[in-house]
Parts: C-alpha cells; sequence; structure tokens
C-alpha cells in the first residue's frame, strides 16, 4: 500500500478522482448557482466574483453547470464500464477457459465490431436509439464490450494452462470453482487496469456524442453538450468552451494516470519482493 | 486449415502398482514420465488406456465421479513454484483440498492445517506468507501438505526434487520416506534420478519414447540389467561408456514398425528393424522389452 501512494501516477490520478466524486456527490453544495436557471439580464458574461466561470448565453452559471455534470460523466464512465465488464469477462470467459466452437463464435462477433471504426458504431447505434443518457450508454457499452472480452480471454489462455490449475482440477474442483478462486484472482490486475483507463475513454467517448447531440438533452448539465452550447459563441465567450473541455481534459488525465500507475504497481515483475 | 499431427507421448504401457508400495518410473527427458504419471490420474485426455483404482475402472467413470474420486489419489508437480496459486497465501493453499474433499468443520480445517504444516516441517508462520516469499524447498513442503492433507491411497510424485539443491532433495526424500511409511502410502515416483529410484521404489520401471523397457523389482533390476537402454541408462560403463549414437532417424514416423531402441542400440540385430519386441518375463517379476538381450 505504502509503495502505491509512492506512486506518482496513482498519487495524482486518485486524489483528483476524489475530488471528482466529491464534487459530484455534493454539487448542491459546492455549485454557487443553480444549473439550469435561466437568466437573461446576465448572458455571455466573462468569469467574474459572482459567476467564477461566466455564464452561457442563457445566463446559467458555467461553474454550476460543471459541477453537476459532474455526476453525469462520472456515471456514465462507471455505468458504461461495468455493463462492458459484465459482458467481457462473461464471453471472455467462456472464450478462453472453454474454447472450442463457443470461442471461435464469439471471438468472430468480436472480429466482426472491431471491423467497424468505434466512434462511428456508436454514433450509428446512438442515432439508432434515440437521444438519451440510458442509451447513449448503451451504444457505449455495445462498442467498448469487445476489447475487455479479449483482455479477458487473452489472460485466461495464459493462466489456465498453469500447472496450479491442473493442481486444483487434480485435488477434485470444477471448473466453476477453478474459475472463480484461482483464474479470476489472477487475471484481475490486467482487468483492473483496462477498466480504469476505460472510464476516462468511456467519458471522452460520452462528451464526444453528447456534443453531436445523441446524449443527454438540455437542459441537463452535461460536459459535451455545453461545448456544443458554446459553439456558436466561441469567438465572443471563449470560456463557454473553454472551461467543459477543461474538466474533460483533467477528469481524463485522472484516470488515465491513476490506470497508467496501476498498471505499474500491479504487474508481478515490478511488484514481487525477492523471496528469502 | 493445418492437419494435427500426433505423437505417441506414451505406448502401450502396462504395469500394476501394488497397494503400499513405491514404484519408480525412470527415463530419460521427453519420454512420457509425467504424461504417464498424468494419464493415471486422468488429468489429461484419454485415449486408449484402462486404469483401474482399487477395482474402481476410472477410465469408464463420469467427470463428476471421478472428482469425488480425486482426494484419494494426489499429486506433486515438478515445479513447485509453478503448482501453487501465486496469489493464494500458503495457508489457502493447504486448506484448498480440504475444503474440496468437504466434511470438515472450519475448527477441524484449522487443526488440521496447522498438524500438516508441522508434519512437512514448515513453521506456523509460513503459513501467512506467498509462495513467492518462501524458497523452492519450503514451496515443495507446501506441495507435499497440500497433497496429503485429503487422507490420500495414492501419490505421483513427478520428480519432486528436480528443481532443489542437494541439501534440500535429500530432506524432501527423508520426509517423503517418513511419510509414507507413517500413513502407508502408496507412491509412483517419477525421476531421472538413478539414485533416488534406487533409495525411494521397492520396484521400478524404465522408461523409452513411451514404453516400458524393463520393469521389476528395485533391486533386481540395478543388479540384473537386461535391455540395452536400461544398461546405458544405470550403467553405461558396461557397454564402454556411452560412446556415440546413431541420430535418431526415425524421430517422427509412425510407420517403423521395429523396436522404439533400434536406432540407437548398439547391440542391435536385423530382426530388431523388422518386428516389434514384446514384454518378456525373465524371472519372476522381471520384465524386458527386447527380443535379443
Amino acid at each position: 500500500m505504502r509503495a502505491w501512494i509512492k506512486n506518482r501516477n496513482i498519487f495524482i490520478g486518485s486524489s483528483i478522482t476524489v475530488a471528482l466524486i466529491f464534487i459530484a456527490a455534493f454539487a448542491p453544495q459546492v455549485a454557487p448557482h443553480d444549473p439550469t436557471e435561466i437568466n437573461p439580464m446576465v448572458r455571455l458574461q466573462p468569469p467574474s466574483k459572482e459567476y467564477p466561470f461566466g455564464t452561457d448565453h442563457m445566463g446559467r452559471c458555467i461553474l454550476s453547470r460543471i459541477v453537476f455534470g459532474s455526476r453525469i460523466s462520472l456515471l456514465v464512465g462507471v455505468v458504461v464500464i461495468s455493463g462492458s465488464l459484465l459482458i467481457g469477462i462473461v464471453l471472455g470467459t467462456i472464450s478462453g477457459y472453454f474454447g472450442g466452437l463457443a470461442d471461435d463464435l464469439i471471438m468472430r462477433l468480436v472480429d466482426g465490431f472491431l471491423a467497424i471504426p468505434s466512434m462511428f458504431l456508436a454514433l450509428a447505434l446512438a442515432g439508432t436509439l434515440g437521444p438519451g443518457m440510458f442509451n447513449l450508454m448503451m451504444a457505449l457499452i455495445a462498442v467498448e464490450w469487445t476489447s475487455y472480452a479479449r483482455v479477458v480471454r487473452g489472460s485466461i489462455l495464459t493462466v489456465k494452462e498453469q500447472e496450479f490449475v491442473e493442481a486444483a482440477r487434480g485435488l477434485g474442483a470444477s471448473d466453476l470453482y477453478i474459475l472463480v478462486h484461482h483464474i479470476m484472482p489472477n487475471i484481475l490486475s490486467p482487468i483492473i487496469v483496462i477498466a480504469t483507463l476505460g472510464i476516462g475513454y468511456a467519458i471522452l467517448a460520452a462528451a464526444g456524442l453528447s456534443f453531436l447531440g445523441f446524449g443527454v438533452q438540455p437542459p441537463t448539465p452535461e460536459w459535451g453538450s455545453m461545448l456544443d452550447d458554446g459553439r456558436l459563441f466561441m469567438r465572443k465567450a471563449p470560456y463557454i468552451m473553454i472551461f467543459p473541455g477543461l474538466a474533460i481534459m483533467i477528469t481524463v488525465l485522472a484516470f488515465n494516470f491513476l490506470g497508467d500507475g496501476l498498471r505499474d504497481e500491479l504487474d508481478p515483475r515490478f511488484r514481487k519482493e525477492i523471496p528469502h | 486449415m493445418l492437419k494435427k499431427r500426433y505423437i505417441k507421448a506414451v505406448d502401450c504401457m502396462s504395469f500394476r502398482i501394488d497397494r503400499g508400495e513405491t514404484f519408480g518410473l525412470v527415463g530419460e527427458s521427453g519420454c512420457g514420465k509425467t504424461t504417464a504419471g498424468k494419464l493415471i490420474l486422468r488429468l489429461i485426455v484419454l485415449t486408449s488406456v484402462r486404469i483401474v483404482f482399487d477395482g474402481i475402472d476410472i477410465t469408464r467413470i463420469k467427470t463428476r465421479e471421478m472428482r469425488r474420486l480425486r482426494p484419494r489419489m494426489q499429486m506433486i508437480f515438478q515445479n513447485p513454484y509453478a503448482s501453487l496459486d501465486p496469489r493464494m497465501k500458503i495457508e489457502k493453499s493447504i486448506v484448498e483440498p480440504l475444503r474440496l474433499k468437504g466434511g470438515l468443520r472450519r475448527v477441524e480445517i484449522e487443526e488440521k492445517v496447522m498438524d500438516l504444516i508441522d508434519a512437512v516441517g514448515l513453521n506456523p508462520e509460513h503459513a501467512r506468507r506467498y509462495p513467492y516469499q518462501m524458497s523452492g524447498g519450503q514451496n515443495q513442503q507446501v506441495v507435499l501438505a497440500r497433497a496429503l492433507a485429503s487422507n490420500p491411497d495414492f501419490i505421483v510424485a513427478d520428480e519432486p526434487t528436480s528443481g532443489l539443491d542437494l541439501s534440500v532433495q535429500a530432506q524432501i526424500l527423508t520426509l517423503m520416506k517418513e511419510l509414507k511409511r507413517d500413513l502407508e502410502l502408496t507412491t509412483m515416483f517419477i525421476t531421472h534420478d538413478l539414485e533416488v529410484v534406487r533409495q525411494m521404489s521397492d520396484r521400478m520401471a524404465v522408461m523409452y519414447k513411451g514404453k516400458i523397457v524393463e520393469m521389476g523389482e528395485t533391486e533386481e533390476i540395478f543388479s540384473h540389467l537386461r535391455h540395452p537402454y536400461a544398461k546405458l541408462l544405470i550403467a553405461p560403463d558396461l557397454q564402454g561408456g556411452c560412446g556415440h549414437h546413431e541420430a535418431d532417424i526415425n524421430g517422427g514416423n509412425n510407420n517403423f514398425r521395429g523396436c522404439v531402441f533400434y536406432p540407437r542400440c548398439q547391440l542391435a540385430e536385423d530382426v530388431c528393424s523388422k518386428r516389434e519386441p514384446e514384454m518378456m518375463e525373465v524371472k519372476r517379476d522381471h520384465q524386458v522389452l527386447c527380443q535379443i538381450f
């Protein structure tokens, strides 16, 4: 645990993440204004004491909208990754552990998904399903699960051939027991790493889709759609775009730092103590 | 797409192991010793074999029934590091066979684990360690404790000492001998170390390329060697040193009809390349797979 705190990537990443979770959880207390309150008197105001990040074209407080927007972004990130992980682990396990026809079918399905550029596929799915946060998350899960299935399958393929798995079978362990007690703990670290990195990617993709109008609908504050709102006033009031853009960048960066740091710490090659 | 090629790793082997005895299996690397050991325990897919364990034909029973039998037969693998789950503490590794066997209460399991740790010569403090924090010898002791946990009748020990240095090797072997005596275990001891097999086993078999070429009581074999390969392996001096061997031209040729050892045999005669030898009894409980010895 001490090594984890010493790791700079983990320290920066987790600090920002914790701060984000705190902001999202206490959004009503943190935000100085109501994020959806329209006030035509203060349209397009530059940052000031009253509105630290300025106001948008409807006179809404940008800081407050960013604060509330963090709820949506984190929610999308966590839900998309949980959903993708669930599908990815189940299918990847069937594919990697049991092999055979199921493996062929699942992997060809994955290949099919990977043949289409992921953003394009997500766009097409989100467009077909219609706008809305739920549909946005479904579209992203449909795109994201493939990489988890592949990583899980690959990890299982190497772990299942190891002698301790055979030893467990020799003790009379069932497939389910072996999967739960031996395989899963041994493939957990790569999964944690890609899931952490994946949250950042999912948030970015969700903001992208929202920017294009497929995600969360107004007046709900969302970082991607805030960028879209500011687009028309980019010259006159660049802060409408700058601050949500920074929010997205910092969040994605935080998860990437965390993921990179965890990769370093969880890799047994760097972690193992010298036997004595 | 690609056609699979099959190699007979183990071929036409037939042997029995009596209750309470230690049966040694020796042979050079890659001759199929490990495969034979795993086959016996049905750890690899069977093609055409019949294995009878305590009167039960384990080749014909279902996987589920086999699982119930498994606690009665255990395997000790070659590499102690690889056969222990790196993410499991030693204690949990030893608890595992007890849990899988079932029928014990928590307190009983804890007690038994401590007994086992003691029996194989480990300290209670080792229980909370991970395999990578222990030495090879200590890990092999853990593997031994695991194998003994379910009170098995039969243990296959696949080169349990090959990765260990000499002093630890001796320690493990002594331990195994003691345990065998105390627990009346039946053991199959797989090794390429002739000293070890002589020390440990009551009866033994010499394997070459998936076949048993000589089998019998250990002392009888060591003193009255018959098969040319066994001689080469056990007493190279008798043939004037290992000398040179012809290249093994019949490596993967499944059509070759003669004796498996023909390409390397220095005593080979014409007949050896044409006819496959059969197991012959040269004495009571001493068999040889050679037609010209």
